[in-house]
């Protein structure tokens, strides 16, 4: 006898969603649209007498290949797609710049304490060596636990890694006042590069434009994914729809 | 039966669904049902590829839409025609009008095209 195995509704829309959504160039609230659409479907291929899965098969041909799909609707959310083509990149650079200013705020910091607290260098050594590797074992735990990760993916939002480079930058450029970092002086190095500190100077600058055009531009993107994703309900249909579900 | 070219399905798509939704607000599955019935099957299209033409009529601001929750719990984008949209419209009435009349005129010269 054939061995089949039970057809699942729920778990082949979600895949049929799944392949909608990797494509990048589909909002939330579009493939919530072609969902009901396909429940639509199902629902009047099923009131003509046909089983689920064959209600499911025949829906999914109705609404046509997924390419088609998402070549149209990329003609209409051009700008979305790009969008969110790029978020990935955005969110690397900007993990990547949180982790220097955090790694400087880190330095000046415990520069700081032991100017304050009078530490000697050995135990300063020693101390700075026990607070890495804490760092570095409390962020793998974090990324290791199903609720650090959780957190981690919150935290690695445009929105709040933002926030983070500013507030930490403006902590950094509020505590280096106080903390003489050593300087090389220019003028006392022998065979001395020609506009080396001209050059430092303008790279320096252009350092400070670039990323604040990074910072700029991921929340622009940040507030346009969520305005596109986002489903507008008159007043009246959303307190229905809270009722209906509490 | 013949089926209706892509091309002249897409030229036609804007006056069909702006004169369904004139007549009262609907959804993207049931506007298809309306145009099914209309073109007794002679226009045939991915289901799905009528919400980019919903959504770029909306771009343009001949339609509005908005979510509601439909008596099975679902969630539905209605869609309604806009004052722009009649304008629309009226203004895609005109330009069939002259089609056909250019195309009637020719055919009676050569009534044997077919």
């Amino acid at each position: 006898m054939e061995n089949r195995t039970e057809f699942n509704l729920e778990n082949n829309i979600q895949k049929w969603k799944a392949i909608l959504t990797k494509k990048n160039n589909l909002t939330k609230s579009n493939i919530i649209e072609l969902e009901n659409h396909l429940l639509d479907l199902i629902d009047d291929l099923e009131s003509k007498g046909l089983n689920e899965e064959e209600s499911f098969i025949i829906a999914k041909k109705r609404i046509g290949k997924t390419e088609d799909i998402c070549l149209e609707f990329d003609k209409i959310n051009s700008n979305f797609s790009f969008i969110n083509n790029s978020i990935p990149y955005i969110k690397g650079a900007l993990i990547y710049i949180s982790f220097i200013i955090l790694s400087k705020l880190f330095l000046v910091t415990t520069l700081l304490l032991s100017k304050k607290l009078n530490i000697d260098e050995v135990t300063f050594n020693i101390i700075s060596i026990i607070l890495l590797f804490f760092a570095s074992i409390s962020f793998f735990s974090t990324i290791y636990f199903k609720r650090g990760k959780r957190v981690l993916s919150k935290l690695s939002n445009a929105n709040v890694l933002v926030t983070l480079i500013i507030i930490s930058s403006l902590t950094l450029y509020r505590l280096s006042g106080e903390v003489p970092i050593p300087v090389i002086e220019i003028s006392t190095i022998e065979n001395q590069i020609a506009n080396f500190y001209t050059l430092e100077l303008n790279f320096g600058i252009y350092k400070i434009l670039s990323g604040l055009i990074i910072l700029s531009t991921s929340l622009v993107f940040f507030w346009q994914n969520k305005k596109e994703n986002k489903m507008n309900y008159p007043d009246a249909e959303r307190s229905r729809y809270q009722n209906n579900v509490s | 039966m013949e089926k209706l070219s892509k091309e002249l399905i897409g030229a036609s798509s804007t006056p069909i669904i702006l004169s369904i939704l004139k007549k009262n607000e609907s959804y993207g599955y049931e506007i298809i049902q309306n145009i099914k019935e209309l073109s007794g099957g002679k226009i045939e299209f991915g289901e799905g590829t009528i919400y980019p033409v919903l959504h770029k009529l909306e771009k343009k601001g001949f339609i509005e839409s908005s979510w509601k929750i439909a008596e099975s719990g679902r969630k539905r984008k209605y869609y309604n025609i806009s004052e722009n949209g009649k304008k629309e419209l009226k203004t895609e009435k005109q330009n069939w009008n002259i089609i056909n009349q250019i195309i009637t005129k020719i055919w009676k010269i050569e009534p044997n095209l077919i």
